[in-house]
C-alpha cells in the first residue's frame, strides 16, 4: 500500500533505496536535449529569414559602412549643393511630409471610426470590422488606379474622373501630394481604426463598470477605463502609417512628379542610374541611412504594439452600447465610419466599372461602356508592350508566385509556430526577425537581394527564387502573426492529452493544435496569396520580362509615365485583381464566421 | 500494449505495494519549487492529492506524465524507470482540468485516438472502443462532436479516452472543477465506479476536501510544493498532523487553552453550546448565523481570556459551529448574544499558530511549531 512515512515530516530529500545511485540534476541537460530535438522545426523559419532578409541586408549595409559610403557618402550628399544632393534632401523631406500628413489624417479619421466600432453594438458590426481588411488586401496599384478613376483632372482638358467630372474641385485629389495622401489615407485609415479597436479590446469592462457604479460619467470612464487603451491603439496605428507612408513607393511614382518622390523612389532611381550617372553604392548608402533613420520609429512601433498587446494579447469582451435612435452622441462617429466604408466601396466600384469604360474622347461623357479594355488585355499589342510576355503568361507567373509563396509561408509559419509553442523565447526572436523585411521597406529589401545574389540567384534561371523570396519575406510578418497568434491562443491541454495518449510531440501538434488553428491557417494562406498577388515594389525592382506579373503589367501598360500605351488594359487588370482580392476577403470572412460558430 | 497485463489483473496484484514509486522528485521554477516528493501508489489504488491553489498539485501530475522536466528524483512505474521517458512512452493516462477533448473530432475519434496513435490493430481498437462506449454509456453519442454533448457526457468521454489504451497509471487533474456542484456530486460517484472497475491505479488532484475524501483510499496534502501529510483517508482526516492540515480539512484551529504552546483543532460539528458553568466552557459572542439546508451555521467570536488565547493577536479566534436545525440546534441564539461553548472532541497538535495571524500565516508560508 502506501509508503509508511510519519505524518508532518516532509521528505528531506527522499530515500534512494531501490533506485540505484545518486540522483543527478537533469533539468539543464533535458532542456538542451529538447532544444536539439526541436532544432529542425526552427530551421525553416530561421533559414528563410536569414537567407532572404537578414544576411543580404547585413552584408549590403556592412559594405556601405565599411567603405565609408554610409557615413561620408551620405553626409557629403546631404550637404552638397549639386543635383544629387538637392534631390536627396528633397526626397527625405517628401518622405517626412507624406509620413506625418498621412499619419495625422489617418488618425483623425481612423481613431473615431475605431472608437465607434469598438464601443457600439449594432447589426452588421462584425461584417463592418471585417470589411476594413479589404483595403489591406487590395494591391497598391489598384488603389492608385482607383484614385485616378475617381479624381483624374488633367491640367488641360476636362476632368474625366467619376467624381471629379461631377465636382471638379475634387480633381485636386487625383494627382500630386493630395493624390498620394488620398492613397495613403485609403490604405491606413482602416488600419488605424482596427488598431484602435484592438487597443480598446485590452481595456477592462469591469473597471469601466466600477467607474459607472461609483458615479463616474462618460468622460470619467474614458479617462480612467478605456481612453488610454484607445489612444495607445490609435498611436500605434499612426506610427505604422508614418512608416508605411515614409517608405511609400508606387503612389508618389505614379501620381506625383519628381518633386513628390519619397526616399524609396529616390533609392530606386539611384539604382536605375547606377552605372551612368552615380556610383552604384550610393543607393546602398542612402538605404542604410534610411534604415538607421527609421530604426527608432520602427522599434518604438514594435515595443508599443507588444506593450499594448495589440498582437498576441487576449482580447476581453468589450463593454458596448446598443446603438439606437437616441444615440445622438455617436452620430459624428457613425458619420466618420459611414464615410470610410463609402470611400472604400466607391474606390472598389470605380475600378470595377472603369474596366468597362472605353474612352473615345477627353471627357467622361464621351466614354461608353464596353468590353474593349478586356479584349485589349489579350491582344498582341499588349504582348508586344510587355516585351514578349502575354497577359496569359503574366497570369501564370502571378499564380505561380502566389502559390509558391503561400506554400512556403505556410511551411515556415507552421514550423515557427511549433517551435514557438515549445520554446516561447526562441519563438519571440523568430517573430522579431520576421518583422525585419516589413521595417526595411520593399525597395531596400529588393536592392539588398539584388546585390547579395547578383551572379548567383540573380540569373534568368533562378530569378524566380529571388522574387518568391522577396514577396514571401514581405508577407511573412502578417502570415506569421495570424497563424502564430491562433496557435498560441488555444489551450495546450489537447496537445498534452494527445501526448499522454501515445502521440509523439509533432504528431500531437498536428492532431491537436493544427485543427484548432485551421481557420487561421486558411486566413494566413489567403493573406499570403493576396499579398503576393499584389506585390509591386520588390517585384518591379527584380523582374525581367519573362517574369512579368499582373501588377507589373498593369504598371507598364497603364501607370508608368513613360511606357503607358494601353491604360484600358491596366483598368481591366485592376478589376481582375479587385475580384480576386474580394474573393479572398469573402473566404476569410466565411472561415472566420465558421470559427466563431464553433466557439 | 498492456492487454495481457490487464487481463491478469487480480485482487492480489491490486494490493501489491509500490506499483508507482516516486523518490526525491524535485522540480524548480523561477518562483516555485516542488518537492522533494516521495510517494507510492499500489495497483488499483486511488491516491487523492489535496492542497490549496498554487500548492503544486497539478505540477506534480505534469511531472508524473512527463509534461514537465524533472530536476531531480526518480519515477518508477510497473517496475520500469520512466523518469526520462517522453509522455508518449510512459503509459500514463491523464484527464485534464478542462478535459482537453479534441474539438474537431467526434466522441468515437476522441475515444479511439490513443489506440490509433499506439497502433492497435483496427479490430482490437474497434472492440475496445465499443466496450468503452457501452461501459461509459456513450453509445448514442459516438458521432457527436464534443460541442454537441453535455458537460457530464464530456467528463465521461475524457475519462474513457484516458482509460482507452489501458494506461498503467491514471492522473486526474481536478476534472470536476468546471462542473456545477450538483453534477459534480453525481459525477464523482460515477468516477469512483469507473476507477474501481478499471482497476487502474490513479492519482486524483483536487482542492475540494469533500470530493477528495469521497474518492480517496489514501490521501496526501501538499502545501507550497511540500508533502505535508499522507496516509489512509480516514487517518488523515481524524488525525491531522499540523494546524495547516486541520484548517484545510475544515477544522477550527485555535491556540490550546490554558497553555503557552500548541493548538487544538475541532470540527464545526463537534462544537456545542453549553451552560456558563460547564467545565472548560469558552465564552464568545455570536457574530453571524445562517441556515444551510438541514443545518445552522454559526460564527462565534471567542472572548475567553484564558491562557494565551488571543495573546499577542489583534483579534480573538472566530469559531465555526454546525448545529442541526432541530434538536440541539433548536432555539439557537441570535446575533450579538453571548454564548458558551464546549468541544465534544479535539485534536491536540504540538505546533503553535503562526504569530501574525492564522490565515495570513498560512498564506505566507509561515509555519508554527515550537
Amino acid at each position: 500500500m502506501a509508503s509508511s512515512k510519519p505524518p508532518a515530516s516532509p521528505s528531506p530529500g527522499g530515500p534512494e533505496a531501490g533506485f540505484g545511485g545518486r540522483m543527478p540534476s537533469r533539468g539543464t541537460f533535458r532542456r538542451w536535449r529538447t532544444w536539439l530535438e526541436d532544432l529542425p522545426w526552427l530551421l525553416p523559419a530561421v533559414a528563410f529569414v536569414l537567407l532572404f532578409s537578414l544576411l543580404p541586408l547585413l552584408d549590403v549595409f556592412s559594405q556601405a559602412w565599411t567603405f565609408g559610403h554610409g557615413v561620408r557618402g551620405v553626409i557629403f550628399l546631404l550637404r552638397s549643393n549639386n543635383v544629387l544632393g538637392r534631390a536627396t534632401r528633397e526626397a527625405l523631406g517628401n518622405s517626412l511630409e507624406q509620413g506625418v500628413l498621412s499619419a495625422g489624417l489617418a488618425s483623425l479619421w481612423g481613431v473615431p471610426v475605431g472608437v465607434f466600432l469598438a464601443r457600439n453594438r449594432f447589426p452588421g458590426r462584425d461584417l463592418l470590422l471585417a470589411f476594413l481588411l479589404v483595403p489591406f488586401l487590395l494591391p497598391v496599384l489598384v488603389v492608385v488606379l482607383g484614385v485616378q478613376e475617381l479624381f483624374t483632372c488633367p491640367a488641360q482638358g476636362a476632368c474625366t474622373g467619376f467624381l471629379s467630372s461631377l465636382w471638379p474641385v475634387l480633381g485636386a485629389l487625383g494627382s500630386g501630394l493630395p493624390g498620394i495622401l488620398t492613397v495613403n489615407v485609403f490604405y491606413n485609415t482602416p488600419m488605424v481604426a482596427l488598431f484602435t479597436v484592438a487597443g480598446i479590446g485590452q481595456s477592462s469592462p469591469a473597471i469601466e463598470e466600477a467607474v459607472a457604479t461609483l458615479g463616474g460619467g462618460p468622460w470619467r470612464a474614458f479617462r480612467d477605463a478605456w481612453g488610454k487603451h484607445a489612444l495607445v491603439g490609435g498611436a500605434t496605428g499612426a506610427l505604422l502609417t508614418f512608416l508605411f507612408s515614409f517608405l511609400s513607393f508606387a503612389p508618389p511614382l505614379i501620381l506625383g512628379q519628381y518633386s513628390n518622390w519619397t526616399i524609396e523612389d529616390w533609392i530606386y532611381s539611384l539604382f536605375q542610374l547606377r552605372s551612368t550617372v552615380v556610383s552604384p553604392d550610393l543607393a546602398v548608402a542612402v538605404s542604410l541611412w534610411t534604415v538607421l533613420f527609421l530604426l527608432g520609429p520602427s522599434l518604438l512601433y514594435v515595443l508599443l504594439a507588444r506593450h499594448a498587446r495589440l498582437f498576441g494579447g487576449t482580447p476581453r469582451p468589450v463593454r458596448t452600447v446598443r446603438l439606437g435612435a437616441r444615440s445622438w452622441r455617436a452620430l459624428p462617429f457613425l458619420a466618420a465610419s459611414a464615410a470610410l466604408v463609402g470611400f472604400v466601396a466607391v474606390m472598389i466600384a470605380s475600378v470595377l466599372v472603369g474596366s468597362f469604360v472605353v474612352s473615345s474622347g477627353t471627357t467622361l461623357t464621351s466614354a461608353r461602356l464596353g468590353t474593349g479594355n478586356w479584349l485589349l488585355l489579350f491582344s498582341p499589342r499588349t504582348t508586344q508592350a510587355l516585351g514578349g510576355t502575354s497577359t496569359v503568361g503574366a497570369i501564370l507567373n502571378t499564380v505561380f508566385f502566389a502559390v509558391v509563396v503561400t506554400l512556403l509561408l505556410l511551411l515556415v509559419a507552421l514550423a515557427a509556430g511549433y517551435a514557438r509553442l515549445r520554446h516561447p523565447h526562441v519563438g519571440s526572436l523568430v517573430d522579431l526577425m520576421s518583422f525585419v523585411p516589413m521595417l526595411v521597406s520593399p525597395v531596400i529589401l529588393a536592392l539588398a537581394l539584388w546585390l547579395f545574389y547578383y551572379g548567383t540567384l540573380y540569373v534568368p534561371a533562378f530569378l524566380w527564387v529571388l522574387i518568391v523570396g522577396a514577396q514571401a519575406g514581405l508577407a511573412l510578418p502578417f502570415v506569421l502573426e495570424t497563424i502564430s497568434l491562433a496557435l498560441r491562443s488555444h489551450s495546450r491541454y489537447p496537445r498534452e492529452a494527445a501526448q499522454t495518449l501515445g502521440a509523439r510531440r509533432f504528431r500531437a501538434f498536428l492532431d491537436a493544435d493544427v485543427p484548432m488553428a485551421k481557420e487561421a491557417l486558411i486566413a494566413g494562406a489567403l493573406f499570403a496569396f493576396a499579398l503576393s498577388l499584389g506585390e509591386f515594389t520588390a517585384t518591379n525592382f527584380l523582374y525581367t520580362p519573362a517574369y512579368t506579373t499582373l501588377v507589373v503589367e498593369m504598371y507598364v501598360l497603364g501607370l508608368n509615365h513613360f511606357s503607358a500605351t494601353a491604360p484600358g488594359a491596366a483598368a481591366a487588370i485592376g478589376a481582375l485583381l479587385v475580384v480576386i482580392s474580394l474573393a479572398a476577403f469573402y473566404i476569410i470572412l466565411g472561415v472566420g464566421r465558421r470559427g466563431h460558430g464553433r466557439g | 500494449m498492456g492487454e495481457g497485463e490487464r487481463e491478469g489483473d487480480g485482487e492480489r496484484e491490486r494490493d501489491a505495494p509500490g506499483y508507482l514509486e516516486v523518490r526525491g522528485l524535485v522540480a524548480r521554477y523561477p518562483e516555485f519549487r516542488l518537492g522533494p516528493i516521495d510517494l507510492s501508489v499500489g495497483k488499483g489504488e486511488t491516491l487523492v492529492v489535496l492542497g490549496p491553489n498554487g500548492s503544486g498539485k497539478s505540477t506534480l501530475l505534469r511531472l508524473l506524465a512527463g509534461l514537465e522536466p524533472v530536476e531531480r528524483g526518480r519515477i518508477r512505474l510497473a517496475g520500469r524507470d520512466i523518469t526520462d521517458l517522453p509522455p508518449h512512452r510512459r503509459s500514463v493516462g491523464m484527464v485534464f482540468q478542462d478535459l482537453a477533448l479534441f474539438p474537431g473530432k467526434t466522441v468515437w475519434d476522441n475515444l479511439t485516438y490513443g489506440l490509433v496513435v499506439q497502433r492497435w490493430s483496427r479490430q482490437e481498437a474497434e472492440k475496445r472502443g465499443e466496450e468503452l462506449l457501452r461501459d461509459f454509456h456513450l453509445s448514442f453519442l459516438a458521432e457527436r462532436l464534443p460541442s454537441e454533448i453535455s458537460g457530464g457526457e464530456r467528463q465521461r468521454v475524457a475519462l474513457a479516452r484516458a482509460l482507452a489504451p489501458r494506461p498503467s497509471l491514471l492522473l486526474l487533474d481536478e476534472p470536476l472543477s468546471s462542473a456545477d456542484p450538483r453534477h459534480a456530486r453525481e459525477l464523482r460517484g460515477e468516477i469512483k465506479g469507473y476507477l474501481r472497475a478499471a482497476g487502474t491505479p490513479a492519482i486524483y488532484v483536487t482542492h475540494d476536501f469533500d470530493e477528495g475524501f469521497f474518492l480517496a483510499q489514501r490521501m496526501a496534502l501538499l502545501r507550497e510544493g511540500r508533502w505535508v501529510q499522507e496516509g489512509p483517508a480516514e487517518e488523515v482526516f481524524d488525525r491531522p498532523s499540523d494546524p495547516f492540515v486541520a484548517w484545510f480539512l475544515g477544522y477550527n484551529v485555535l491556540p490550546k487553552p490554558a497553555s503557552h504552546h500548541g493548538t487544538v483543532a475541532v470540527l464545526p460539528e463537534e462544537v456545542r453550546l453549553c451552560d456558563p458553568g460547564a467545565s472548560g466552557a469558552l465564552e464568545g459572542v455570536v457574530e453571524s448565523r445562517g441556515e444551510t439546508g438541514s443545518q445552522i451555521r454559526m460564527f462565534v467570536r471567542l472572548s475567553t481570556p484564558a491562557g494565551p488565547l488571543g495573546a499577542g493577536r489583534e483579534e480573538s479566534p472566530l469559531l465555526e459551529l454546525l448545529l442541526p436545525r432541530g434538536g440541539a440546534g433548536a432555539g439557537t441564539p441570535a446575533v450579538g448574544t453571548k454564548v458558551h461553548l464546549r468541544f465534544e472532541r479535539t485534536v491536540e497538535l504540538p505546533q503553535d499558530l503562526p504569530p501574525n495571524g492564522f490565515k495570513r500565516g498560512f498564506a505566507s508560508g509561515e509555519s508554527g511549531g515550537p
